[in-house]
């Protein structure tokens, strides 16, 4: 059932990628991500997707703890199942720690950098075309609203390992499901990634 | 599950690697090649070669019967040729409606 469910969401990201690939190829003062995505935090600006690479790692790294978390509840390893899934819930709050930041970064901007500042162009038409910051928004906050989610089920279900719930009915499905919606979310960024910041 | 005939190696640590090295080629390319069809090819290209890592490996469609990775993908390639429809028909209406 988490994988039709996986399907139906696909349709929903893929419509929304969609909508946003044809709205920027129509058009004409599309800005350089390269540009928009060069500030990270202590350093500052001038470094051009920095920050969103550190991003995609920490969203990689947390799929990788929740690869082992389910794989140790295969082996009904409840302490290892149960620490692995504390370190990925730690990955999905670092992103969206992250997010964040950037989102905090992108909206107030900088008096130096004006060119960041993405509310202005939505609400001034300037520097840019003011799609770029209602479609940048609408998906990175519905991919935000997607890990939060994410985070949330697994504080779920690390509370139900920790309680012994899986062990009593000698079944771990539960992490299994929960590990697929967090690879399908950190699928969805990988494409994120690279229709917004890199292409 | 069949998932515990493979090493730890092989399930998580070889896609790992691969998709951190995709990502780095994907900076490379993001910061040598010029802008154009070459380049967004090429990124796409990464994407769905990551898309497949992660579906195959992390989410275990490789270890699962082949009918379930026929039931998710069939849907989506029929949405590929919906998209491109929508696509089409959304550049005449757009070249209709702003004679743009």
């Amino acid at each position: 059932m988490m994988w039709v469910f996986l399907l139906s969401d696909a349709f929903t990201f893929g419509s929304f990628l969609t909508a946003y690939g044809f709205i920027r190829f129509k058009s004409a003062n599309w800005p350089d991500p390269e540009h928009v995505f060069d500030a990270a935090p202590l350093i500052g600006h001038g470094y051009p997707l920095v920050f969103v690479g550190i991003m995609t790692f920490i969203l990689i790294v947390s799929s990788v703890t929740m690869v082992l978390s389910v794989e140790a509840g295969h082996r009904f390893d409840r302490k290892g199942a149960a620490w692995y899934l504390f370190l990925t819930i730690i990955g999905g709050l670092t992103f969206l720690g992250c997010q964040a930041w950037e989102w905090t970064h992108l909206i107030t901007g900088d008096p130096a950098h004006s060119h960041v500042t993405i509310t202005q162009s939505i609400i001034e038409h300037k520097p840019m075309a003011p799609q770029f910051g209602q479609f940048f928004f609408l998906i990175t906050g519905f991919h935000g609203s997607h890990v939060l989610s994410g985070v949330i089920l697994n504080l779920v279900v690390l509370i139900q390992i920790l309680r012994g719930d899986f062990d009593r009915i000698r079944n771990y499905n539960r992490v299994e499901n929960i590990g697929l919606y967090w690879h399908f979310v950190d699928l969805v960024w990988v494409f994120v990634f690279t229709f917004f910041y890199l292409v | 599950m069949a998932a515990t005939e493979h090493s730890l190696w092989y399930k998580v640590w070889r896609p790992f690697l691969i998709l951190f090295l995709i990502t780095a080629a994907e900076f490379i390319v993001a910061f040598t090649v010029p802008k154009g069809v070459v380049k967004v090819t090429l990124f796409v290209g990464m994407t769905i070669a990551k898309a497949f890592y992660i579906t195959a490996y992390f989410m275990h469609m490789k270890f699962e019967k082949v009918s379930l990775a026929y039931i998710i993908i069939s849907p989506l390639i029929l949405l590929l040729a919906l998209l491109a429809a929508l696509w089409y028909e959304g550049a005449k209406l757009f070249h209709l409606l702003l004679g743009g």
